[in-house]
């Protein structure tokens, strides 16, 4: 899978949510990430009844928080949303090896959260255990288990763990 | 303008020559290893060694930068006086789209380690900007040293060019005006880091006030 660029910069949650989406219901309603920004920031009322995120996208370049986003797509399983959890790597696996990826909060020590996607695994030599991370900002990196767990990217800790399903649900459909 | 290399520790480097092998596809010829992996959809094109080596690069490794970071708190807070926190290390392998690997090389105790290699587009149009700073006319006459400057929180990362002359250090947005997603940065392609900070510190504020479970 691969996951969009983040059109806005506060917006990975919005790059994620539809990237999983997109991903795990091919053939259907292809949504956009202001498909899903609109009715995110609407419901928890942090934008004007009237605006609409297609037309407008930088009045809605706000944080949000993904466990809404994958709510609002379908893709969220019940209960799959996991604060302050983390996943062991053999967890990580069995997901992966279903071909559902999932999603994880980052949190900067400095302050802040960002959301990337767990979309692979790989052992190297029965030791070295790895992850293939897709960043919203736009990388895939391969990362050490442990790093992603206690030392991601620039300084942060995987604070958050989120599981997805496949859906029916259309732009607009909740 | 002239840009200064940067002193890279000798551990760093080896670090990232001796494991990039690790974070990369295996080629023919390389050592023989066993791989257990597994991917959501399609196997990712991730370039191999011999990918990095036919780029037409005969040095395969080079510009490796310090990289920095600044907090959220940190912006929010300041008076003009930043103290970010030394990361690690980068470095580029490879030297065409498609095939280029940007790696961090961070401290662990006592050693160096590769924690994480980077693919992609935005790893190619980093090179790109690298190499553009040495063409920029508002850099003229100076002499600097380029390190990376991150701030997580905003995602962003600016080129910190320290003067190594009348002390003045500068900031170069990255990716420059007009594609730079941060409005506030969108004017100019080169800012005192003064200027730069007065800049971003209202949406550090503004993200610093954001909910636990959010994310930008």
């Amino acid at each position: 899978m691969e996951v969009e660029k983040q059109l806005e910069t506060q917006w990975c949650w919005a790059a994620v949510a539809v990237s999983i989406h997109n991903f795990l219901n091919p053939g259907g309603t292809t949504w956009t990430q202001a498909d899903v920004a609109t009715p995110v920031l609407h419901a928890e009322h942090r934008i004007g009844p009237s605006v609409d995120c297609s037309v407008t996208p930088g009045t809605c370049n706000i944080p949000a928080a993904l466990d809404q986003a994958l709510h609002k797509t379908g893709n969220l399983r019940r209960e799959g949303f996991l604060p302050n959890q983390l996943l062991p790597f053999d967890n990580i696996k069995e997901w992966v090896d279903l071909h559902l990826p999932v999603g994880v909060r980052i949190l900067w020590w400095g302050g802040g959260g960002h959301f990337v996607v767990i979309a692979g695994y790989r052992v190297l030599d029965s030791i070295r255990e790895q992850l293939l991370v897709l960043d919203p900002r736009g990388y895939a990196t391969f990362v050490d288990y442990e790093d992603l767990v206690a030392d991601y990217g620039e300084g942060g800790i995987w604070q958050d763990t989120y599981l997805v399903k496949r859906s029916t649900v259309a732009p607009g459909g909740i | 303008m002239s840009i200064l290399k940067p002193q890279v520790p000798a551990a760093a480097e080896e670090a990232f020559s001796t494991q990039l092998a690790d974070f990369v596809w295996p080629s023919q010829g390389d050592r023989p290893r066993t791989i257990t992996q597994e991917y959501v959809g399609e196997m990712p094109r991730i370039p191999s060694l011999s990918d990095l080596r036919q780029s037409g690069d005969a040095a395969l490794f080079h510009d490796a930068h310090h990289l920095y970071v600044l907090d959220l708190r940190d912006v929010a807070d300041n008076a003009d006086v930043i103290s970010p926190r030394a990361a690690g290390w980068r470095f580029f392998a490879g030297n065409s789209p498609g095939n280029i690997v940007m790696a961090t090389v961070k401290r662990k105790g006592d050693n160096w380690r590769m924690t994480s290699s980077h693919y992609g587009e935005r790893v190619w149009e980093m090179l790109e900007a690298v190499r553009a700073l040495d063409q920029m006319t508002e850099l003229e006459g100076g002499k600097y040293e380029v390190r990376v400057l991150t701030v997580p929180g905003l995602n962003l990362e600016v080129f910190w060019l320290t003067d190594k002359q009348a002390g003045t250090d500068l900031a170069v947005p990255f990716p420059a005006p007009p594609k730079q997603p941060i409005e506030e940065l969108n004017k100019y392609p080169v800012y005192t880091m003064t200027n730069f900070l007065a800049a971003i510190r209202p949406l550090a504020r503004q993200r610093l006030a954001a909910g636990s479970k959010y994310g930008g």
